[in-house]
Protein backbone atom coordinates (compact mmCIF):
# COMPACT_ATOMS: atom_id res chain seq x y z
CA UNK A 1 0.00 0.00 0.00
CA UNK A 2 1.19 4.05 -0.64
CA UNK A 3 -0.78 5.68 1.46
CA UNK A 4 -0.21 8.67 3.93
CA UNK A 5 -0.47 6.85 7.21
CA UNK A 6 0.37 3.05 6.15
CA UNK A 7 3.24 3.71 3.59
CA UNK A 8 4.89 1.75 1.01
CA UNK A 9 5.40 -1.04 3.45
CA UNK A 10 4.92 -3.80 0.59
CA UNK A 11 8.21 -1.96 -0.76
CA UNK A 12 10.43 -4.59 -1.89
CA UNK A 13 7.54 -7.31 -1.83
CA UNK A 14 6.73 -7.50 -5.61
CA UNK A 15 7.64 -9.86 -8.05
CA UNK A 16 11.27 -8.46 -9.13
CA UNK A 17 11.71 -11.40 -11.59
CA UNK A 18 15.53 -11.92 -12.42
CA UNK A 19 16.48 -8.80 -13.76
CA UNK A 20 19.89 -7.44 -14.52
CA UNK A 21 19.30 -4.05 -16.13
CA UNK A 22 18.32 -0.98 -14.62
CA UNK A 23 17.65 2.84 -15.86
CA UNK A 24 18.31 6.12 -13.92
CA UNK A 25 18.25 9.50 -15.06
CA UNK A 26 20.01 12.61 -14.86
CA UNK A 27 19.41 16.12 -15.67
CA UNK A 28 22.28 18.32 -18.05
CA UNK A 29 22.64 22.06 -17.98
CA UNK A 30 24.26 23.24 -21.25
CA UNK A 31 25.93 19.99 -21.62
CA UNK A 32 26.52 19.23 -18.26
CA UNK A 33 25.01 16.34 -15.86
CA UNK A 34 24.05 17.80 -12.38
CA UNK A 35 25.44 15.86 -10.23
CA UNK A 36 23.66 14.08 -6.75
CA UNK A 37 24.75 11.34 -4.95
CA UNK A 38 27.20 13.51 -2.57
CA UNK A 39 24.34 15.29 -0.91
CA UNK A 40 23.31 14.02 2.16
CA UNK A 41 20.60 11.55 1.96
CA UNK A 42 17.53 13.35 1.76
CA UNK A 43 18.27 15.69 -0.75
CA UNK A 44 20.01 13.09 -2.45
CA UNK A 45 17.04 11.11 -2.18
CA UNK A 46 14.80 14.10 -3.24
CA UNK A 47 16.78 14.90 -6.47
CA UNK A 48 16.69 11.41 -7.64
CA UNK A 49 12.89 10.14 -6.70
CA UNK A 50 11.76 13.67 -8.18
CA UNK A 51 13.73 13.83 -11.39
CA UNK A 52 12.28 9.68 -11.96
CA UNK A 53 8.69 10.69 -11.25
CA UNK A 54 9.32 14.04 -13.60
CA UNK A 55 11.15 11.64 -15.78
CA UNK A 56 7.64 9.39 -16.14
CA UNK A 57 5.54 12.35 -16.54
CA UNK A 58 7.13 13.68 -19.51
CA UNK A 59 7.58 10.32 -21.26
CA UNK A 60 3.58 9.45 -20.25
CA UNK A 61 2.84 12.75 -22.45
CA UNK A 62 2.85 15.15 -18.90
CA UNK A 63 0.72 13.19 -17.25
CA UNK A 64 0.50 12.11 -13.67
CA UNK A 65 -1.26 9.04 -12.40
CA UNK A 66 -4.42 11.72 -10.93
CA UNK A 67 -4.68 12.70 -14.44
CA UNK A 68 -5.78 9.23 -15.85
CA UNK A 69 -7.22 8.37 -12.66
CA UNK A 70 -9.66 11.53 -12.37
CA UNK A 71 -10.17 11.12 -16.66
CA UNK A 72 -11.55 7.99 -15.13
CA UNK A 73 -13.58 8.62 -12.34
CA UNK A 74 -17.53 9.30 -12.99
CA UNK A 75 -17.50 12.61 -12.39
CA UNK A 76 -19.00 15.89 -13.79
CA UNK A 77 -16.63 17.77 -15.85
CA UNK A 78 -16.40 20.82 -13.71
CA UNK A 79 -15.14 18.72 -10.57
CA UNK A 80 -12.79 16.78 -12.86
CA UNK A 81 -11.44 20.23 -13.60
CA UNK A 82 -11.76 21.46 -10.19
CA UNK A 83 -9.58 18.46 -8.83
CA UNK A 84 -7.34 18.67 -11.22
CA UNK A 85 -6.57 22.39 -11.01
CA UNK A 86 -5.45 21.19 -7.18
CA UNK A 87 -4.07 18.10 -7.32
CA UNK A 88 -1.84 17.97 -10.48
CA UNK A 89 1.20 19.61 -11.49
CA UNK A 90 0.55 23.27 -14.04
CA UNK A 91 1.75 21.89 -17.47
CA UNK A 92 3.23 24.87 -18.28
CA UNK A 93 4.96 25.85 -14.65
CA UNK A 94 6.43 22.25 -15.09
CA UNK A 95 8.04 23.05 -18.25
CA UNK A 96 10.98 24.73 -16.52
CA UNK A 97 11.11 22.24 -13.57
CA UNK A 98 14.76 21.17 -14.84
CA UNK A 99 16.09 24.52 -13.79
CA UNK A 100 15.01 24.47 -10.63
CA UNK A 101 16.15 21.10 -9.73
CA UNK A 102 19.64 22.90 -10.72
CA UNK A 103 19.12 25.66 -9.06
CA UNK A 104 18.42 23.51 -5.65
CA UNK A 105 22.09 21.35 -6.18
CA UNK A 106 23.01 25.61 -6.50
CA UNK A 107 24.13 25.67 -10.24
CA UNK A 108 23.33 29.13 -11.34
CA UNK A 109 21.27 28.94 -14.04
CA UNK A 110 22.47 31.99 -16.87
CA UNK A 111 20.32 32.82 -19.77
CA UNK A 112 20.54 31.45 -22.42
CA UNK A 113 20.65 27.89 -20.81
CA UNK A 114 19.69 24.25 -22.55
CA UNK A 115 18.38 21.81 -19.78
CA UNK A 116 17.87 18.23 -20.83
CA UNK A 117 16.81 15.14 -19.06
CA UNK A 118 18.46 11.62 -20.19
CA UNK A 119 17.99 8.41 -19.49
CA UNK A 120 20.67 5.70 -19.03
CA UNK A 121 20.27 1.73 -19.30
CA UNK A 122 22.90 -0.55 -17.25
CA UNK A 123 23.61 -3.58 -17.05
CA UNK A 124 25.00 -5.33 -14.71
CA UNK A 125 25.49 -8.99 -16.32
CA UNK A 126 29.40 -8.38 -15.95
CA UNK A 127 31.82 -7.58 -13.17
CA UNK A 128 31.01 -3.77 -13.67
CA UNK A 129 27.89 -2.28 -14.52
CA UNK A 130 28.11 -0.99 -18.02
CA UNK A 131 26.06 1.94 -19.50
CA UNK A 132 24.10 -0.11 -22.36
CA UNK A 133 22.76 3.30 -23.85
CA UNK A 134 21.23 6.64 -23.30
CA UNK A 135 18.69 9.31 -25.02
CA UNK A 136 17.55 12.36 -24.06
CA UNK A 137 13.84 12.44 -23.36
CA UNK A 138 13.72 16.21 -22.91
CA UNK A 139 14.68 19.02 -23.94
CA UNK A 140 13.91 22.81 -23.55
CA UNK A 141 16.31 26.42 -24.24
CA UNK A 142 15.22 29.45 -22.74
CA UNK A 143 17.19 32.45 -24.24
CA UNK A 144 16.40 34.94 -21.66
CA UNK B 1 20.31 -6.93 34.64
CA UNK B 2 18.79 -4.83 31.90
CA UNK B 3 21.28 -3.96 29.11
CA UNK B 4 19.53 -0.91 29.07
CA UNK B 5 20.10 2.44 31.28
CA UNK B 6 16.85 3.00 33.67
CA UNK B 7 15.62 6.09 33.12
CA UNK B 8 12.68 7.92 34.42
CA UNK B 9 9.38 8.01 32.17
CA UNK B 10 9.78 11.73 32.25
CA UNK B 11 13.28 11.26 30.81
CA UNK B 12 12.50 9.03 28.26
CA UNK B 13 9.91 11.07 26.87
CA UNK B 14 12.85 14.42 26.53
CA UNK B 15 15.00 12.14 24.59
CA UNK B 16 12.70 10.67 22.10
CA UNK B 17 11.49 14.79 21.10
CA UNK B 18 15.04 15.21 21.27
CA UNK B 19 15.32 12.88 18.71
CA UNK B 20 12.80 14.28 16.71
CA UNK B 21 14.57 17.58 16.27
CA UNK B 22 17.49 16.41 15.60
CA UNK B 23 15.59 14.02 12.89
CA UNK B 24 13.97 17.62 12.09
CA UNK B 25 17.23 19.41 11.57
CA UNK B 26 18.75 16.49 9.62
CA UNK B 27 16.01 17.73 6.71
CA UNK B 28 17.04 21.19 7.16
CA UNK B 29 20.87 20.39 6.91
CA UNK B 30 19.98 18.06 4.06
CA UNK B 31 18.36 20.94 2.01
CA UNK B 32 14.76 20.05 1.92
CA UNK B 33 12.75 21.49 4.70
CA UNK B 34 9.95 24.33 3.45
CA UNK B 35 11.96 26.73 2.66
CA UNK B 36 14.40 24.70 0.62
CA UNK B 37 11.33 23.51 -1.38
CA UNK B 38 10.35 27.26 -2.71
CA UNK B 39 9.66 27.91 -6.50
CA UNK B 40 9.27 23.99 -7.27
CA UNK B 41 6.85 23.74 -10.35
CA UNK B 42 6.06 19.99 -10.16
CA UNK B 43 4.15 17.81 -7.42
CA UNK B 44 2.93 14.17 -7.42
CA UNK B 45 0.67 12.60 -5.77
CA UNK B 46 -1.50 9.49 -5.24
CA UNK B 47 -5.16 8.36 -4.53
CA UNK B 48 -5.43 9.43 -1.13
CA UNK B 49 -7.55 11.93 0.83
CA UNK B 50 -4.51 13.18 3.30
CA UNK B 51 -3.03 14.81 0.18
CA UNK B 52 -6.10 15.66 -1.33
CA UNK B 53 -7.19 17.56 1.45
CA UNK B 54 -3.76 19.16 2.32
CA UNK B 55 -3.62 19.80 -1.83
CA UNK B 56 -7.39 20.87 -2.69
CA UNK B 57 -7.18 23.32 -0.09
CA UNK B 58 -3.68 24.79 -1.81
CA UNK B 59 -1.53 25.24 1.63
CA UNK B 60 1.82 23.36 0.43
CA UNK B 61 1.30 25.30 -3.06
CA UNK B 62 1.33 28.18 -0.99
CA UNK B 63 3.75 27.56 1.60
CA UNK B 64 5.87 26.28 -1.74
CA UNK B 65 5.22 29.68 -3.53
CA UNK B 66 6.14 31.67 -0.47
CA UNK B 67 9.39 31.41 0.70
CA UNK B 68 9.31 33.95 3.91
CA UNK B 69 6.17 30.93 4.47
CA UNK B 70 8.58 28.14 4.36
CA UNK B 71 11.22 29.68 6.55
CA UNK B 72 8.41 30.96 9.23
CA UNK B 73 7.39 27.26 9.56
CA UNK B 74 10.91 25.48 9.28
CA UNK B 75 11.67 27.77 12.70
CA UNK B 76 8.50 27.62 14.47
CA UNK B 77 8.50 23.86 13.78
CA UNK B 78 12.30 24.08 15.72
CA UNK B 79 11.13 26.50 18.38
CA UNK B 80 8.09 24.25 19.45
CA UNK B 81 10.29 21.21 19.19
CA UNK B 82 12.56 22.63 21.72
CA UNK B 83 9.82 23.64 24.01
CA UNK B 84 8.15 20.62 23.94
CA UNK B 85 11.85 18.05 24.37
CA UNK B 86 11.76 20.10 27.38
CA UNK B 87 8.31 19.58 28.45
CA UNK B 88 6.34 16.35 27.31
CA UNK B 89 3.50 17.52 28.57
CA UNK B 90 2.09 20.56 26.86
CA UNK B 91 -0.80 18.67 24.92
CA UNK B 92 -1.13 21.43 22.82
CA UNK B 93 2.11 21.98 21.71
CA UNK B 94 1.67 17.95 20.79
CA UNK B 95 -1.45 18.58 18.59
CA UNK B 96 0.42 21.65 16.83
CA UNK B 97 3.19 19.72 15.73
CA UNK B 98 1.43 16.71 14.85
CA UNK B 99 -0.15 19.52 12.62
CA UNK B 100 2.59 21.01 11.49
CA UNK B 101 4.58 17.83 10.71
CA UNK B 102 2.11 16.20 8.90
CA UNK B 103 1.79 19.35 6.87
CA UNK B 104 5.82 19.42 6.37
CA UNK B 105 5.54 15.10 5.59
CA UNK B 106 2.33 16.03 3.04
CA UNK B 107 4.71 18.77 0.90
CA UNK B 108 7.71 16.66 1.17
CA UNK B 109 6.38 13.31 -0.33
CA UNK B 110 4.19 15.03 -3.08
CA UNK B 111 6.73 17.65 -4.51
CA UNK B 112 9.84 14.74 -3.96
CA UNK B 113 6.98 12.50 -5.45
CA UNK B 114 7.57 9.55 -3.50
CA UNK B 115 5.79 8.26 -0.10
CA UNK B 116 8.58 6.87 2.27
CA UNK B 117 7.92 4.99 5.05
CA UNK B 118 9.66 7.77 7.21
CA UNK B 119 6.14 9.08 8.32
CA UNK B 120 7.26 8.51 12.06
CA UNK B 121 8.28 11.83 12.94
CA UNK B 122 4.56 12.68 11.80
CA UNK B 123 2.99 9.70 14.29
CA UNK B 124 5.01 10.29 17.30
CA UNK B 125 3.48 12.99 18.75
CA UNK B 126 -0.16 11.22 18.65
CA UNK B 127 -0.45 9.86 22.12
CA UNK B 128 1.04 13.39 23.39
CA UNK B 129 -1.65 15.22 22.32
CA UNK B 130 -4.37 13.96 24.37
CA UNK B 131 -5.70 15.77 27.95
CA UNK B 132 -7.21 13.14 29.78
CA UNK B 133 -5.25 10.20 31.23
CA UNK B 134 -6.78 7.64 29.90
CA UNK B 135 -7.03 8.89 26.34
CA UNK B 136 -3.23 9.01 26.27
CA UNK B 137 -2.47 5.73 27.31
CA UNK B 138 -5.41 4.33 24.77
CA UNK B 139 -3.65 6.65 22.36
CA UNK B 140 0.18 5.15 22.97
CA UNK B 141 -1.48 1.73 22.89
CA UNK B 142 -2.92 2.08 19.54
CA UNK B 143 0.04 3.65 18.10
CA UNK B 144 2.56 1.18 19.36
CA UNK B 145 0.57 -1.23 17.93
CA UNK B 146 0.33 0.57 14.66
CA UNK B 147 4.24 0.46 14.64
CA UNK B 148 4.15 -3.27 14.84
CA UNK B 149 1.70 -3.89 12.68
CA UNK B 150 3.36 -1.79 10.19
CA UNK B 151 6.62 -3.36 10.17
CA UNK B 152 4.63 -7.55 10.69
CA UNK B 153 2.74 -6.41 7.54
CA UNK B 154 5.48 -5.86 5.37
CA UNK B 155 6.88 -8.88 6.08
CA UNK B 156 3.63 -10.64 5.19
CA UNK B 157 3.71 -9.03 1.98
CA UNK B 158 6.78 -10.16 1.49
CA UNK B 159 5.96 -13.90 2.98
CA UNK B 160 3.28 -13.95 0.36
CA UNK B 161 4.93 -12.12 -2.55
CA UNK B 162 8.34 -13.20 -3.50
CA UNK B 163 9.72 -15.28 -0.74
CA UNK B 164 10.24 -18.10 -2.72
CA UNK B 165 12.35 -16.26 -5.25
CA UNK B 166 15.87 -16.49 -4.70
CA UNK B 167 17.00 -13.71 -6.97
CA UNK B 168 14.22 -11.05 -5.64
CA UNK B 169 17.30 -8.81 -3.19
CA UNK B 170 19.75 -8.94 -5.81
CA UNK B 171 17.05 -7.41 -8.72
CA UNK B 172 15.87 -5.12 -6.29
CA UNK B 173 19.53 -4.15 -5.55
CA UNK B 174 20.76 -3.04 -9.16
CA UNK B 175 18.18 -0.34 -9.51
CA UNK B 176 19.38 1.24 -5.93
CA UNK B 177 23.06 2.72 -6.61
CA UNK B 178 22.51 3.67 -10.42
CA UNK B 179 23.07 6.98 -10.01
CA UNK B 180 25.83 6.48 -8.13
CA UNK B 181 27.50 4.54 -10.88
CA UNK B 182 26.38 7.07 -13.47
CA UNK B 183 28.56 9.75 -11.57
CA UNK B 184 31.24 7.49 -10.65
CA UNK B 185 30.51 8.08 -7.13
CA UNK B 186 31.36 4.80 -6.13
CA UNK B 187 33.26 3.60 -2.55
CA UNK B 188 32.25 0.27 -0.28
CA UNK B 189 28.86 0.53 -0.61
CA UNK B 190 28.38 -0.03 -4.19
CA UNK B 191 31.15 -2.42 -3.92
CA UNK B 192 28.99 -4.26 -1.55
CA UNK B 193 25.86 -3.61 -4.00
CA UNK B 194 27.85 -5.18 -6.72
CA UNK B 195 28.70 -8.00 -4.48
CA UNK B 196 25.32 -9.33 -3.63
CA UNK B 197 23.91 -8.44 -6.77
CA UNK B 198 26.32 -11.39 -8.10
CA UNK B 199 25.84 -13.90 -5.44
CA UNK B 200 22.05 -14.45 -5.18
CA UNK B 201 22.11 -16.94 -2.42
CA UNK B 202 24.29 -14.47 -0.08
CA UNK B 203 21.55 -11.65 -1.03
CA UNK B 204 18.72 -14.18 0.20
CA UNK B 205 19.83 -14.81 3.24
CA UNK B 206 19.71 -11.39 4.09
CA UNK B 207 16.23 -10.64 2.35
CA UNK B 208 15.25 -13.60 4.86
CA UNK B 209 16.68 -11.60 7.82
CA UNK B 210 15.04 -8.42 7.30
CA UNK B 211 11.76 -10.31 6.66
CA UNK B 212 12.64 -12.15 10.20
CA UNK B 213 13.29 -9.32 11.95
CA UNK B 214 9.93 -7.41 10.52
CA UNK B 215 8.02 -10.92 11.49
CA UNK B 216 9.73 -10.31 15.25
CA UNK B 217 6.91 -7.25 15.43
CA UNK B 218 4.17 -9.90 16.46
CA UNK B 219 5.77 -10.79 19.34
CA UNK B 220 4.69 -7.04 20.44
CA UNK B 221 1.30 -8.17 20.09
CA UNK B 222 1.16 -10.85 22.87
CA UNK B 223 3.77 -9.39 25.47
CA UNK B 224 5.35 -6.27 25.99
CA UNK B 225 8.35 -7.45 27.56
CA UNK B 226 10.77 -7.54 24.57
CA UNK B 227 9.49 -4.12 23.09
CA UNK B 228 13.31 -2.82 23.80
CA UNK B 229 15.24 -5.88 22.06
CA UNK B 230 12.08 -5.02 19.26
CA UNK B 231 13.01 -1.56 18.75
CA UNK B 232 17.21 -2.70 18.79
CA UNK B 233 15.95 -4.78 16.27
CA UNK B 234 14.04 -2.26 13.88
CA UNK B 235 17.19 -0.14 14.48
CA UNK B 236 19.51 -2.63 13.25
CA UNK B 237 17.03 -3.63 10.17
CA UNK B 238 16.54 0.00 8.81
CA UNK B 239 20.74 0.56 9.37
CA UNK B 240 20.91 -2.66 7.01
CA UNK B 241 18.64 -1.01 4.43
CA UNK B 242 20.88 2.14 4.58
CA UNK B 243 23.94 -0.08 3.77
CA UNK B 244 22.07 -2.26 1.31
CA UNK B 245 19.50 -0.14 -0.48
CA UNK B 246 20.73 3.45 -0.03
CA UNK B 247 17.24 3.88 2.35
CA UNK B 248 17.38 6.11 5.51
CA UNK B 249 16.25 5.58 8.97
CA UNK B 250 16.30 9.06 9.25
CA UNK B 251 12.39 10.17 10.33
CA UNK B 252 11.79 7.26 11.82
CA UNK B 253 14.00 6.37 14.38
CA UNK B 254 12.07 8.55 17.22
CA UNK B 255 8.76 6.66 16.71
CA UNK B 256 10.37 3.16 17.28
CA UNK B 257 12.06 4.33 20.15
CA UNK B 258 8.59 4.88 21.85
CA UNK B 259 8.74 1.20 22.34
CA UNK B 260 10.93 2.10 25.25
CA UNK B 261 7.53 3.70 27.14
CA UNK B 262 6.04 0.34 27.03
CA UNK B 263 7.01 -0.78 30.17
CA UNK B 264 5.32 1.95 31.99
CA UNK B 265 2.04 1.07 30.40
CA UNK B 266 3.00 -2.83 31.10
CA UNK B 267 2.00 -2.32 34.95
CA UNK B 268 -0.75 -0.38 35.11
CA UNK B 269 -2.99 1.06 32.10
CA UNK B 270 -3.81 4.28 34.10
CA UNK B 271 0.28 5.14 35.24
CA UNK B 272 1.18 5.75 31.82
CA UNK B 273 -1.02 8.75 31.82
CA UNK B 274 -0.34 9.49 35.60
CA UNK B 275 3.73 9.60 34.57
CA UNK B 276 2.99 11.97 31.46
Amino acid sequence: MDMAFFPHNDMFAEAAGNRLTASTYGVKINDRLVPITHYPYWKKDFLEMSLFEYASYIEHDNKVYLDDYLLAANISPAIRQKLSASLTPDDIKAQTWPFWFAGLTGIKINFPCKAEIIRYNYTFSGKRPALLDSSAIYSIYIAQ
Amino acid sequence: MSPFPNFSFERKCRLIFLIVLAEFLMFILSGVSLSFLNGDTFFRIGVDPVFWFFYLLNIPQFIVSHHWMGITLDALIVLLLVLFARNPQQHKLAAALFLLMLCFYVTLTGYLSHRNYQIGFVLVFIPFIFKRKTNRYFAYEAVRYFLLFFYFSSAIFKLTGNIGNKSTLSSFLTGQFTPYFLENNTGWRTDLNLYLIHHQNISYVLFLAGMLIELSAAAGFFTKKFDKYLALLLILFHAGNWILMDISIIGQIAFITLLFLSRHSHKASKQWGEQL
